[in-house]
């Protein structure tokens, strides 16, 4: 196998290609050191590469394999993570200034279990400053780059994690979602992502933006990666008191589930409203091959949208001022002009507006769930509804015109956020610009599994996600 | 449209809060928090006396299949 063959491969072929013994685990480690060594220059999706452990880990994969000593589902993938999972002791920057020096306080629940699964990480990702902001830019590490080309952004905030695995140079990587942060990158750069329910996966040890909103989940390059991913992360952990406790369904198993007769719906409201051209014809064509697998496609109305995304702002901006308060006044000139603003605009925020926002969540999403899941099994929707811009169409800083660009971006994902549905990321095709999109398919809670079984059906019918950026 | 919430607000709001007025543009920040409170406003005074934060965790849980 020549190492571009070994690099397509994606995360859960390269599992099986090591357990049959045809890949060794330092084989895959030094291709994809190799490719992210290529690539950095042209996209900055690394933050910090950690060769000589990473090479160290597969050695000792390698060891085990040797022995019949399998660690679990992804023995000896390579993966690199955003770069605000803590591991114990080290550094976590959380792609900002002020926690480039302090050591992780704790590994994190997610990370733990990607280490027990057998998967090794090699690097960690470039994101936007803390996580707070929706093209990926990051004025401490440098804007990360889009792999398909890199005068355009890759979405974020999970910036670094959209483009290398894009880039082939990560066969799949931990983002984390708090209004679209999973799912834009994976529309921008043409991966897979996957938000679960809220409660579905720890954030235990994940840098928090904004608790009620955070959620942990993969980018990956396909749908199977991520429903392997999203099962060995997924489950009860007493380190987070979100966390549900109820079982974990087999997501993996369900990808074979027959999507015959499953009813998807079509929104007649908000998502279209502003949507260019390009996105309604990749959207109907997706709606199309659905269609030919014998799914049926229904109109429904999800009405209210525009009042959960502002309660969504309300508590995001909250949240997160709360949280960088004393930064906010003791270290002010550490954040970049453009974060320090929107933080500090949270702290305006009522209170009482906060705990009406918070309020409102139940009945929001008792209306949705009446609206839309009494017609259809799943919603499908674009993740944006423009074509991807440039980096210099959004470098606005803190500008009166900030909140207008970047709200515009996390129109269509900030509704779902705030109602902690699930919402799978799947390539839809390109634009006309030469760059990706994605449909999201939002369900019902704790339904990720008819999620994954269309994702998977539509892969299995179409071909976008074997397409490679020539980068 | 003039913002619902003054600048002057959000001045004295930072104040509190130790952090220095020139670390956010309190013209814009008023104009953007006034306009997420008109628009959840109504919907806000449609929630009924009961209703409660709390309350979402029990209809995420009860909205699952």
């Amino acid at each position: 196998m020549t190492q571009a063959e070994l690099l397509a491969l994606s995360a859960t072929g390269l599992a099986a290609q090591i357990r049959a013994g045809r890949v060794r685990c330092v084989q895959a480690m030094e291709a994809v050191l190799a490719r992210a060594g290529e690539i950095q220059p042209r996209v900055n999706g690394f933050i910090r590469i950690d060769a000589d452990r990473a090479l160290g880990a597969a050695h000792a994969a390698d060891r085990d394999a040797a022995a019949g000593r399998w660690r679990g589902p992804l023995h000896g993938v390579p993966m690199a993570h955003k770069d605000m999972y803590y591991r114990a002791g080290e550094i976590s920057t959380c792609g900002s200034k002020i926690l480039r020096e302090r050591p992780a306080p704790r590994t994190a629940s997610a990370l733990a279990r990607l280490d027990a699964a057998g998967a090794i990480q090699f690097a960690t990702l470039n994101m936007s400053e803390f996580a707070f902001n929706p093209a990926g830019h990051n004025w401490h590490f440098g804007h990360c780059r889009n792999a398909w080309h890199p005068d355009y952004i890759t979405g974020g905030s999970s910036s670094g994690s959209g483009t290398t695995v894009a880039a082939r140079a990560n066969f799949a990587a931990l983002g984390s979602d708090t209004g679209g942060s999973i799912r834009l990158p994976a529309s921008f750069c043409g991966t897979v992502g996957i938000m679960a329910t809220y409660g579905r996966v720890s954030r235990a040890g994940a840098m928090p933006l904004s608790h009620s909103l955070d959620r942990v989940g993969p980018l990956a390059r396909s749908v199977e990666d991520a429903a392997q991913i999203l099962a060995v992360i997924a489950g009860t952990d007493p380190d987070d008191p979100t966390c549900e406790t109820a079982p974990v369904p087999d997501f993996v198993a369900a990808l074979k589930q027959s999507i015959k007769g499953l009813r998807i719906g079509r929104p007649t409201s908000y998502f279209y409203e502003n949507a260019d051209a390009g996105i309604i014809e990749r959207m109907d064509a997706s709606l199309e091959v659905f269609r030919n697998l014998g799914a049926v496609v229904v109109d429904v109305d999800p009405r209210d949208l525009a009042t959960a995304s502002a309660a969504w702002s309300i508590v995001a901006a909250s949240e997160a001022a709360a949280l960088h308060s004393n930064w906010l006044s003791q270290r002010p000139q550490d954040y970049s002009e453009q974060l320090r603003t929107r933080l500090a605009q949270g702290l305006a925020i009522p209170a009482a507006a906060y705990v009406n926002a918070q309020r409102l969540r139940g009945p929001a999403l008792r209306a949705f769930c009446d609206a839309v899941f009494s017609k259809c099994d799943v919603l499908h929707a674009p993740t944006v509804d423009f074509a991807t811009p440039t980096i210099a169409e959004t470098e606005v800083g803190d500008s009166p015109e900030m909140m207008v660009v970047l709200g515009r971006i996390t129109r269509l994902t900030r509704p779902i956020s705030f109602l902690g549905l699930p919402a799978l990321a799947v390539p839809a095709g390109f634009l006309p610009n030469g760059l990706p999109t994605a449909m999201q398919l939002v369900g019902r809670p704790f339904d990720e599994s008819t999620l994954f079984a269309l994702g998977h059906a539509y892969q299995g019918a179409t071909d976008w996600q074997l397409r490679a950026p020539a980068i | 449209m003039r913002s619902i919430v003054p600048p002057e607000l959000v001045t004295a709001l930072l104040d509190v809060a130790g952090v220095a007025p020139d670390a956010a543009r309190p013209d814009a920040a008023a104009t953007w928090v006034g306009a997420q409170l008109r628009a959840t406003q109504a919907t806000f005074d449609a929630l009924a006396f009961e209703d409660e934060p709390a309350g979402f965790a029990l209809e995420i849980r009860g909205q699952a299949r």
